[in-house]
């Protein structure tokens, strides 16, 4: 079972206080995509083996989303984000 | 009776006499014995038959590495299957049966297919019982009927449990002389500690080797 | 040579020294008409339907493991075509009818079971879902009935159908075809078939890149060398995306753990299969005696082969509520495999257009065992044949693209 912690609360807890909420950082296509481009933006995933970086959501506590790397092989978590620091660090 | 002599560091308590059922009959036991020990001390060396050719088995082990000594406890709604007597603790009254055995453990009549294994080496089934094609299902229902061990408990529940939820640091599986100093040497850095057993008194090997 | 009683009688009075091996041990070849990714069921079956109806093509199936390792080792076994739309259904149904003839077809007994599968409904809408996949069913002459509550009663007398637990069972589909069948038989089964018609079986092989020049694939760098081939279909299951990545396309799928157990061996009290979407969680026995339990997928993308404690728990606690007899029953064993999971819940069985010459038959997500005869002989004929076969054009990768999403998370059932 899953520790995570929630950078919002400044807390770790168990896994069934959070959602996981999919790939993370994927960037949504203008408008005017085409089908092709549409349609991976909606379904197509890296769906890696090793090193994933995620969104969770803390669905039982403050709700708000933030980034998770994770090995998804081990489990082992690395690193929790929020997203602000990351567009914080894009911007810079 | 094939008990020891007392010993100086015992996990019977022969002043507390306990009485159970096994197989029908009734026999004497002590306080702290297992159902296994208990059954090995009134001279009981039959408890169960193997799962192929039923062939008679005795218990083996003394945890919960035993493959022969499976029983059924009580009835109803307090029917517990395949409880392996080495890790069930005697209490007074116990109703025990053997969990193999088929009909019965005395009487198995897979023994009439020993001189038959030549034709049943592992996975033989794979190779046969598919001609003709409309018997398949008669021959499963049949070969449903000399697996399995204990019979299903046929009554809901007499008992309610709850839950517990429990969060440490560290948890400790076994309680014997190893988790007992990981569990301390664990503590003493600060952290919560729970040490678990599956046995009624920590110790585990510990208990009976200062018998010698 | 033929398995029969009599073969058994005869080597059985010969000391059972002169059994061949059901398949040979062989080193790849430098280069094969076709390759086959996977050595699991899927891709041992579509090695196998290739290999009898398209004669003369050289076919390999690498496997990074053993065979049948993978989910074909890990599922809980279920067998049934009930699903809802005419695409899906129809090609599970092909499926099924694979089965009923499949033990006889590869002179293996793979156990198939038709004990019948229950997909209960514990709401009004649970109800009308059942309705209306029932009218669908019989709509494409497939078996299936809507069955009351008192009439549930009935036929499964030890599952507890009463007011006053949390989710009252209101009524079930039942398709009297469906069942369960062993899952190792049939991966070992089709390996056999298919290395007596000449398919290499390579085990302790890891494709871990593709040759693809000019957008053609011309072959794969595995642990044991490189090996040239014309087509290579990918049937890794899981590990789908992995594949995709050397190809360099992203797959529409998602990695989770699913999760399984078995109690100890009893003797037989539940003589059919019975699912609860609601409830979560489904149940039936095999003949080895032990209840063979099932539950949902773990929330998050995974490879480790396992999952999180708690899902096992609500999935206890489900069937314990369902089958109150069973809260005595130990637990024995308990595992995990990786399904790929598609947003339509159906599969993937399609040519790769950015690479000729590369298939995929993938994201069947929770519901791959079922369709195992089926998937590899449609995808054995979009290879053989170089275009999709008529049941697998629906599940054409392209469907991400135009919109054309076959929706069956309700007929997916539980683990969807």
């Amino acid at each position: 079972m899953l520790l995570i912690y929630c950078p919002y609360c400044g807390e770790t807890r168990e896994e069934q206080e959070f959602s996981y909420a999919g790939e993370a950082l994927i960037k949504r296509p203008d408008l005017d995509a085409t089908d092709e481009e549409w349609g991976d933006y909606l379904f197509k995933r890296k769906n890696i083996k090793g090193v994933t970086t995620e969104q969770w959501a803390h669905s039982a506590g403050c709700r708000k989303l933030f980034v998770v790397e994770r090995n998804n092989i081990t489990n082992e978590i690395l690193n929790v984000r929020t997203f602000e620091s990351i567009w914080g660090e894009q911007e810079a | 009776m094939k008990r020891l002599n007392t010993q100086s560091c015992e996990r019977i308590d022969r002043g507390k006499s306990l009485s159970f059922q096994w197989q029908g009959k009734s026999y004497q036991g002590y306080a702290g014995d297992t159902l296994a020990s208990a059954l090995l001390a009134n001279g009981v060396q039959l408890v169960g038959r193997s799962f192929k050719y039923g062939r008679p088995r005795g218990i083996m082990a003394a945890g919960a590495e035993e493959p022969n000594a499976l029983t059924t406890l009580e009835s109803g709604g307090y029917h517990v299957p395949n409880a392996r007597a080495t890790q069930v603790e005697l209490y007074d009254n116990m109703q025990s049966i053997a969990g193999s055995g088929v009909p019965s453990l005395h009487k198995d009549m897979r023994a009439w297919m020993k001189p038959l294994h030549r034709f049943m080496t592992a996975g033989f089934y794979y190779k046969t019982f598919k001609w003709p094609q409309k018997l398949w299902p008669w021959y499963e229902e049949n070969l449903r009927k000399f697996a399995g061990f204990s019979e299903s408990p046929k009554a809901i529940d007499a008992e309610r449990y709850d839950h517990v939820y429990h969060k440490v640091d560290v948890a400790v599986v076994g309680g014997g002389a190893a988790g007992m100093a990981a569990a301390l040497a664990a503590a003493e850095t600060g952290v919560q500690v729970l040490l678990l057993d599956e046995r009624q008194a920590l110790g585990g090997e510990i208990i009976s080797d200062c018998a010698e | 040579m033929k398995y029969s009683w009599l073969e058994i009688f005869k080597k059985g009075l010969d000391g059972n020294k002169d059994w061949p091996q059901a398949w040979p041990e062989v080193s790849p070849k430098s280069s094969y008409d076709v390759l086959i990714i996977g050595g699991g069921g899927h891709g041992l079956a579509s090695a196998y339907y290739l290999a009898r109806d398209f004669p003369g093509k050289r076919i390999a199936v690498l496997e990074k493991g053993w065979i049948g390792g993978g989910n074909t080792g890990r599922n809980t076994t279920i067998v049934r075509s009930n699903y809802l739309w005419d695409e899906s259904a129809n090609l599970y149904e092909h499926a099924l009818k694979l089965w009923e003839g499949l033990t006889q077809d590869i002179n293996f007994n793979v156990m198939f079971s038709q004990r019948g599968v229950y997909n209960l409904g514990h709401t009004l809408q649970d109800m009308r879902d059942i309705e209306r996949r029932v009218n669908a069913n019989v709509l494409n002459g497939i078996d299936a009935e809507v069955v009351s509550a008192a009439e549930l009663k009935q036929r499964i007398p030890i599952m507890e159908t009463g007011k006053h637990v949390r989710y009252p069972v209101m009524g079930s589909s039942f398709q009297a075809r469906a069942g369960v069948a062993r899952h190792d038989a049939v991966a070992w089964g089709y390996a056999r078939a298919a290395a007596k018609l000449g398919v290499d079986i390579i085990q302790n092989c890891e494709v871990q890149s593709m040759e693809i020049e000019g957008e053609r694939i011309k072959g794969v760098n595995t642990s044991r060398g490189y090996i040239g081939a014309d087509q290579v279909g990918c049937v890794t299951a899981g590990n789908s995306s992995v594949l995709a990545k050397m190809a360099n396309i992203r797959l529409p799928v998602e990695s989770h753990p699913l999760q399984a157990f078995v109690s100890e061996p009893m003797k037989p009290v539940l003589d059919t299969v019975v699912m609860s979407n609601a409830v979560h969680g489904y149940v039936s026995q095999s003949d080895k005696g032990d209840l063979v339990i099932g539950a949902g997928i773990d929330s998050y993308t995974g490879y480790a082969q396992r999952g999180s404690p708690h899902l096992i728990d609500h999935c206890a606690a489900a069937i314990v509520e369902l089958f109150p007899i069973f809260s005595r029953a130990r637990i024995n064993r308990q595992w995990g495999g990786i399904v790929d999971v598609c947003p339509d819940a159906c599969p993937i069985i399609s040519p790769i257009p950015q690479v000729k010459g590369l298939y995929f038959n993938c994201g069947w997500g929770t519901g791959g065992f079922k369709a195992t005869p089926g998937s590899g002989h449609v995808f054995a004929h979009t290879i053989g044949q170089d275009q999709p076969h008529p049941l697998a054009e629906p599940f054409h990768i392209d469907r991400f693209t135009t919109g054309a999403l076959i929706d069956e998370h309700g007929a997916a059932g539980v683990a969807h």
